[in-house]
């Protein structure tokens, strides 16, 4: 199990014993009636937060700075789509 | 308030010779000598020129989780530790814009993943009362650098206890301020809907100041709120009714620890307030809903690492390789752990049972908290770590172990309430230990309020580790 967790997170974990021993923990969770009990994702109660489309400057040089390989304007990556 | 007859010039110089004189203490992880040194001159003629704003060329150390613009901030983690952030994060903007000067960067655990900031790439922090010890984490750094006096102020952020823990372990004030208080804009993100950033410092009173200075609703953070300052601190807290939670005084409690914290409790007392027994029935349930949440939200926010965009890159010949490898290399064994624990309770099939049902226990441990402060209590007063600090290696291959360190202050991210650890004794081996506070939404002020005025009435947090001295 953990080698699929592993491919689909993008890591090479193969084996730690300790992410049984967490997951195990974490499931006395279930041992709690929650029957009823609306699921909160965000403590003041706030839903989607929308504000105007508009454009503002940014420079692209300077978030290009961080890119480990890039080409012109561009970052390169390897391949994306064989063939 | 903290200048006397120093410029801040001098206040700088000396910052950084004790920052490199106590480099042991492995606080920082860069230092900004040159930018701070000429912010420092500025503010000297701007105070020169009559401008008297407290902040004003006062040194303060940033957790490097916190963007500055062209100063590196890794999280000290390896994946970026060659990012140089293009701007700054919003509570660094409104340092610079109250005139205070960043010194440096301090370490921490790796994206803030840890209890004992031994999870850093660039090694662990030594506690200054006793440097075979941890310092606490994951602000370790931050507090160690207000502990040992090599900075009068500290910027860290608390997801379970990262701000709160460390103070406490380390005899400084550390508050965690209400979720949404502070922008999280430039902030580097661990768990969304937990982290918040907070403040260390030597008094209730200056945490206070430097709080309200990086509060305020922010344009780049949907969830920063618009909130009143809290303006002039209250003295006194005659009438006030604190909850003391039974459950918060188990047998898990270090004995040491349950007697200073009831000695404060009993100051508190007698400085009029009335101590309420109250009931958080289910706050035994924290620990494992954090560890569902803050992992599944880490699981997703730690995807943006892949060695493309910024961070380093490990070269492959195909792109999941390079993924994976730049991954694999890049973060330390605790992060690999937490992303695969969030990427497991995410996964489809499991999604009902884990997260689902963390979030149905997280509003049950929020309503516990709202039920007592509508009828039982203005404010609550507990415990902050379980046991004072401990040794280096003690608890490190452990996770469990470790986690259990922030179980008294995971609830209050959970309900997303401020909270804060206030210095309230010392064990017979001269560690220190804090006691915690924790208040209703957006109630900074009633923290302040109880804070200052026990600090009134007590000297452990004028108390200092063996061989420092205090400069500011």
């Amino acid at each position: 199990m953990i080698k699929n967790l592993s491919k689909l997170s993008r890591l090479k974990i193969t084996d730690d014993k300790d992410i049984e021993s967490i997951i195990a923990y974490v499931g006395k969770l279930n041992s709690v009636n929650t029957d009823g009990v609306e699921p909160l994702s965000h403590v003041h109660g706030s839903k989607n937060i929308w504000r105007e489309d508009i454009v503002s400057p940014s420079s692209s040089a300077e978030i290009l700075e961080g890119a480990p390989d890039k080409s012109g304007t561009f970052v390169r990556t390897p391949l994306v789509i064989d063939g | 308030m903290v200048k006397k007859d120093i410029s801040s010039r001098e206040l700088t110089e000396k910052a950084l010779k004790d920052i490199e004189k106590n480099s042991n203490l492995n606080a920082f992880i860069t230092l900004c000598a040159d930018d701070a040194l000429k912010a420092a001159n500025e503010a000297d003629n701007l105070r020169a020129k009559g401008d008297t704003r407290p902040l004003l060329g006062v040194p303060i150390a940033v957790k490097d989780m916190i963007l500055t613009k062209g100063v590196k901030t890794t999280a000290a983690s390896k994946i970026l530790s060659n990012y140089i952030p293009p701007y700054d994060a919003t509570v660094v903007r409104k340092l610079k814009t109250a005139g205070a000067i960043i010194i440096g960067k301090t370490n921490m655990d790796e994206f803030a993943m840890g209890s004992s900031n031994e999870h850093s790439f660039f090694g662990p922090v030594k506690n200054p009362w006793d440097t075979k010890l941890v310092s606490g984490g994951s602000s370790g750094g931050s507090a160690v650098s207000v502990a040992a006096r090599l900075t009068p102020f500290a910027l860290g952020t608390d997801t379970g206890g990262s701000i709160r823990q460390p103070a406490s372990l380390c005899g400084v004030v550390g508050i965690k301020p209400t979720y949404g208080r502070v922008s999280r804009y430039g902030v580097v993100a661990y768990a969304s809907s937990l982290d918040q950033v907070g403040v260390f410092a030597r008094s209730v009173e200056e945490c206070a100041l430097l709080t309200e200075t990086i509060s305020g609703k922010d344009e780049f953070d949907s969830t920063s709120v618009d909130i009143t300052p809290v303006g002039e601190i209250k003295f006194g807290i005659k009438g006030l009714r604190i909850g003391i939670p039974k459950e918060y005084f188990t047998e898990a409690l270090d004995p040491i620890v349950n007697s200073l914290v009831s000695e404060a409790l009993n100051n508190l007392r007698s400085l009029g307030a009335t101590l309420v027994p109250i009931s958080l029935p289910h706050t035994d349930l924290a620990l494992a809903a954090y560890y569902v949440i803050a992992p599944a939200e880490a699981s997703s926010n730690l995807a943006r690492y892949d060695g493309i965009r910024y961070g380093i890159r490990e070269e492959a010949e195909d792109l999941f390789s390079l993924y994976a490898n730049t991954r694999e290399a890049g973060f330390g064994s605790e992060v690999k752990r937490r992303i695969i624990i969030g990427t497991y309770v995410l996964s489809s099939g499991y999604y009902d049972a884990y997260y689902k049902k963390a979030q149905q226990v997280r509003r049950l441990i929020q309503n516990d908290f709202l039920d007592v402060f509508k009828n039982s209590c203005d404010v609550i007063a507990a415990p902050v770590s379980p046991f004072p600090a401990w040794k280096l290696g003690e608890k490190v291959s452990d996770p469990l172990k470790m986690y259990l360190s922030d179980i008294l202050t995971i609830p209050v991210n959970l309900a997303g309430l401020p909270g804060m650890s206030i210095p309230c004794g010392f064990t017979s081996d001269r560690l220190p230990v804090g006691f915690q506070l924790i208040g209703k939404p957006f109630d900074e002020k009633t923290l302040y309020q109880v804070g200052a005025t026990y600090q009134k009435e007590t000297n452990f947090h004028k108390e200092l580790p063996p061989g420092v001295e205090d400069g500011f």
